[in-house]
């Protein structure tokens, strides 16, 4: 009963709209379905959007990791505004993120204008992709990790330390073992936000083709165009793709649970 | 000695925790740090350990001070109430932490951890689980673990936190049991906290009493049970009876032991009391009388010997005297 009710829900709310995606994709034929997918600025976006992903999933899972650890461990004043901070970039609307990022970023902006004479520029370039994606994934490995460091026993550390274990070797050893099934789910869904970003990345990313265009916004062009079998065709392959990834993920995610957990 | 604590002080904020605390554990030394919860005795445990930092005082250990050394260095081995085993390594690895994680210049061969490991795992009986991970290990399993881990690098000594408190009472009583029996090869010293008087009693050659930050007794089991010096050290150790008296003795507690008291049909008068029966309940070798005297709502327990109470053979509801054999009178 809960199970058929699940699945019914799971295919009205998900299966159907990406199954009516991939269908209208499959209204081309062959050579016009590859033409659309693997012409040379779709390859480029495809390369822009998970190279950026996974880059800015990679640095969220380390400072994220940071952040959590700070927020669980270490009292300071303010610790909880801090707290509801993290959130933000989850309850922001993410157009507004992008233009602020791209007003920070650009050569006249806070931060551009010190980047600029050392000749790097983030605004309107690729950098600006991964920037945008390091702000909106930061939440989901802070939240994960959260509640995670707040169930460890301090007793293990503790244990550790009493055994002559430095805090480095504490944490290599103990503690990150600990973490890192959740430090994994963490990264998986900053990544599969990433590759699905639109609003805060077009704001920042310049769109130019070829070189600061990622794939969903290619996408929107194909259907600005009243293409929209092409656009249907570049989803599906993004679509699939992503779920690969995720199931990569996912798979690596519960290995390294059962490795922790021995179940 | 292998254990000094000279005038230790905590304190959390304004709520101090330990008093002045002076005391001295001998090597090769079991002993128990009894008190009530929230009496400071995980925190003198912790202090020692070097988990926490003494605000005042200092800890010495094999005559040396230790007040300022980090805890990595101290060499104590420190058991934890609920384990504290590392989930995702086996039995094995778990033991072994302690010497692979030495510097590699005074860390043994590969051939010697195992050698030392294996070693550990027959003290404690658990050869057949090296391989297995702490979750698949009963609670009791997973405490011999735990002080198998602590025990692996030799420490001079032994800190064990409330190490049966998570246990049910079969597999305390046996790990209890097996400890007192073994403690004496291990050539340790050590001090355990405990709120359980009985299992102060049962393993320790000294107890500790602590109330309230402060020490109030050291002595053997047996000097603490009979001789307590204090009316809190007489009601923490075993049952006792607030004696009701026919003479008011303003200022004064006057307690009397459950097994310290006799129970006689006729009137013997010198201060016996005339109470009523209200329940008879066989308990092993002893039978317990609750009864209550006219006037007082709390009730009062005398433990008879069996052979005692089979020919008193007393009824609910009749008319008894009870009479101390022994009155601890303590300034209240």
């Amino acid at each position: 009963m809960i199970l058929g009710l699940t699945m019914m829900y799971l295919g009205l709310v998900v299966l159907l709209p990406l199954s009516t995606a991939i269908l209208k994709g499959a209204t081309l034929d062959g050579s016009a379905f590859w033409a659309a997918v693997a012409s040379p600025r779709a390859i480029a976006s495809y390369k822009l959007t998970f190279g950026a992903a996974f880059l800015a999933a990679a640095l969220n899972a380390v400072m994220g990791l940071l952040v959590a650890w700070v927020l669980v461990r270490i009292p300071f004043p303010g610790r909880r505004l801090v707290d509801a901070l993290v959130d933000l970039p989850f309850a922001l609307p993410t157009a507004v993120a992008g233009i602020a990022l791209a007003q920070l970023y650009a050569p006249d902006g806070w931060i551009g204008r010190f980047l600029a004479p050392l000749g790097i520029q983030v605004a309107y370039q690729p950098a600006g992709v991964f920037v945008a994606l390091v702000f909106i994934g930061l939440p989901f490995v802070v939240r994960t990790l959260q509640p995670v460091l707040e169930e460890l026993d301090p007793a293990l550390e503790e244990s550790a330390i009493c055994l002559g274990a430095s805090r480095g070797v504490t944490f290599a050893k103990v503690i990150f073992p600990a973490l890192a099934p959740a430090l994994l789910t963490g990264f998986a869904m900053a990544f599969a936000r990433g590759l699905g970003e639109y609003g805060s990345v077009i704001f920042i990313a310049g769109n130019l083709p070829m070189k600061s265009e990622i794939a969903s916004l290619l996408i929107v062009t194909r259907l600005e165009q009243y293409d929209y079998a092409g656009a249907a065709a570049l989803a599906t392959v993004l679509l699939s793709m992503s779920f690969i990834m995720l199931l990569v993920i996912n798979s690596l995610q519960s290995w390294s649970r059962s490795r922790y957990a021995n179940r | 000695m292998s254990i000094e604590v000279r005038n230790v002080s905590k304190s959390y904020g304004r709520f101090q925790v330990l008093r002045d605390v002076n005391l001295d554990v001998n090597t090769g030394e079991l002993m128990a740090l009894l008190g009530p919860s929230g009496c400071g005795k995980t925190t003198l445990l912790r202090v020692i350990a070097g988990l926490e930092t003494p605000d005042t005082g200092t800890i010495r250990t094999h005559g040396e001070d230790a007040t300022s050394r980090p805890v990595r260095e101290r060499k104590v081995g420190f058991v934890f109430q609920h384990y504290a085993l590392f989930r995702h390594m086996t039995v094995f690895e778990n033991i072994a932490f302690g010497l692979r994680v030495r510097a590699r210049a005074d860390r043994p061969p590969e051939t010697e951890i195992t050698k030392r490991v294996r070693a550990l795992l027959d003290l404690i009986q658990l050869d057949w689980l090296a391989a297995h991970y702490p979750d698949q290990l009963s609670g009791g399993q997973r405490q011999r673990v735990a002080l198998a881990r602590a025990l692996a690098t030799e420490p001079r000594v032994l800190l064990l936190d409330e190490p049966f408190g998570a246990l049910d009472a079969r597999v305390r009583t046996e790990l209890r049991r097996w400890l007192r029996r073994r403690h004496a090869d291990l050539g340790v010293t050590s001090l355990f906290v405990t709120h359980d008087q009985e299992e102060a009693i049962e393993v320790a050659d000294r107890i500790v009493v602590m109330n309230a930050g402060r020490i109030e007794q050291i002595g053997s089991p047996a000097e603490v049970y009979e001789n307590p010096s204090s009316a809190f050290i007489c009601r923490f150790l075993g049952h006792v009876n607030l004696w009701p008296d026919a003479v008011d003795a303003p200022g004064q507690v006057r307690l009397v032991r459950p097994h310290d008291c006799e129970l006689l049909r006729a009137d013997p008068g010198m201060g016996a009391l005339a109470i009523t029966v209200k329940a008879v309940r066989p308990a092993g070798p002893l039978v317990r009388i609750e009864m209550q005297t006219p006037g007082q709502v709390d009730f009062l327990e005398a433990d008879l010997p069996r052979e005692t109470a089979d020919r008193l053979n007393p009824v609910v509801g009749e008319t008894l005297y009870a009479r101390p054999r022994r009155i601890r009178v303590y300034p209240s």
